[in-house]
């Protein structure tokens, strides 16, 4: 069975453009073990990076954009709009213990 | 049974339009001069009698017993805290006469749970997501009360400030982790949180020895949300002014504007005045905005 594991990491950004500033961030390791713990609401106060510019310098790759939401008096705002999700695939023998 | 107000409601200890307006831009308001000292260190002494190896003693699960009150039944020092006519006059100024508590819950976190509550909105959702048949500027009241000391690393409840103002339903907003603007009601014992229902929430790691607290009850209302605080001044210079200059308060990705006309309107419905006159149908907000 293949080591390789992905992490994934969800940004929101404050506008359509991918260099605009992250204004919410989740991080989903799938390098940890069942018992281990993942990213908790609110146990950062400063993002990972600044936007997703910023992370794909870093190696991460976008594997999905939210749409572009459709906007209108009637329907008022709701979830987090700008979300980009971006993956890292990481050898899992080489982050034992996470 | 449910939570009534006392049988004489005077309006009295009600809020200000300074306080409404920051509860209507932050959808939630805090206190911290409502509760006497002993009343605190009473209810706090009741809630550790609460607790026992295996946690919340299963006759306070309101979720798995058939009675929502379990601990506001057996501590009289609770039900002492909520009748304050400070506490009632806040509760009058949002909820108006007849309000009823639907349900109570003591919130305990074990010392050392390093595991977070996922983010969540009580009760499913607002607004576009309701029945049709519930007004669009009703809401109830989750009173968050802090019996203790509760530090940042104790866990105290994380908000949203302004996320009152979306529309979601209840558990979509899990996948979210880390906000801009996050805020733990960290603070002194003895506080009380009167929180919008839609607001944005959840319990935090608490990286103590010490039981952490939170008592919660959810209050109804019982009349239309309709200038049940001290309205005086309400479309004042220094009002308009902060609504001005506080228009892109907690926008986060991009909806200031048509959050800006929302919140004007609903400012207007509280303060039992007509909503905005757009004759021109451009969508002015005149000097709200």
């Amino acid at each position: 069975m293949t080591s390789a594991r992905q992490q994934v990491l969800v940004l929101h950004l404050n506008s359509g453009d991918l260099g605009s500033t992250t204004v919410a961030w989740a991080f989903y390791d799938g390098t940890l073990g069942a018992e281990d713990v993942q990213m908790q609401a609110g146990s950062e106060n400063e993002p990972p990076y600044s936007s997703v510019l910023d992370a794909m310098r870093d190696g991460w790759r976008v594997f999905q954009a939210s749409p572009l939401p459709e906007r209108s008096a009637a329907a008022g705002t709701g979830q987090l709009t700008n979300e980009y999700w971006l993956e890292r695939i990481q050898d899992n023998d080489s982050n034992e213990g996470g | 049974m449910a939570i009534a107000e006392p049988t004489v409601a005077p309006r009295v200890n009600l809020l200000n339009v300074e306080q409404m307006a920051q509860f209507v831009f932050d959808g939630f308001l805090e206190f911290s001069d409502l509760v006497p000292d002993e009343l605190n260190e009473m209810v706090h002494a009741d809630l550790l009698k609460a607790v026992g190896a295996d946690g919340l003693e299963p006759a306070y699960r309101w979720h798995i017993t058939d009675n929502p009150h379990g601990f506001y039944e057996e501590s009289s020092a609770v039900r002492e805290v909520h009748a304050l006519p400070s506490v009632q006059g806040v509760l009058q100024s949002l909820l108006g006469p007849g309000h009823v508590g639907s349900h109570s819950a003591v919130h305990a976190t074990r010392p050392n749970q390093m595991e977070a509550q996922k983010w969540h909105v009580d009760g499913g959702g607002r607004r576009q997501v309701r029945l049709p048949k519930v007004h669009p500027y009703s809401f109830d009241i989750l009173t968050a009360y802090f019996p203790h000391d509760t530090p940042y690393e104790m866990g105290p409840t994380l908000v949203l400030p302004g996320s009152h103002m979306r529309s979601v339903l209840g558990n979509d907003i899990s996948r979210y982790k880390n906000i801009v603007g996050q805020k733990r009601l960290s603070g002194p014992g003895g506080r009380i949180v009167f929180m919008h229902e839609a607001l944005w929430h959840c319990a935090q790691t608490n990286e103590t020895d010490q039981w952490r607290f939170m008592f919660k009850i959810r209050y109804n209302p019982r009349v239309p949300q309709r200038g049940l605080f001290d309205t005086d001044g309400w479309d004042n210079d220094e009002i308009r002014r902060f609504f001005r200059t506080n228009k892109g308060a907690h926008s986060l990705t991009g909806e200031s504007p048509a959050v800006v006309t929302e919140r004007a309107n609903w400012w207007r419905y509280l303060c039992n005045a007509d909503e905005l006159d757009d004759p021109s149908g451009t969508g002015g907000h005149g000097d709200y905005a």
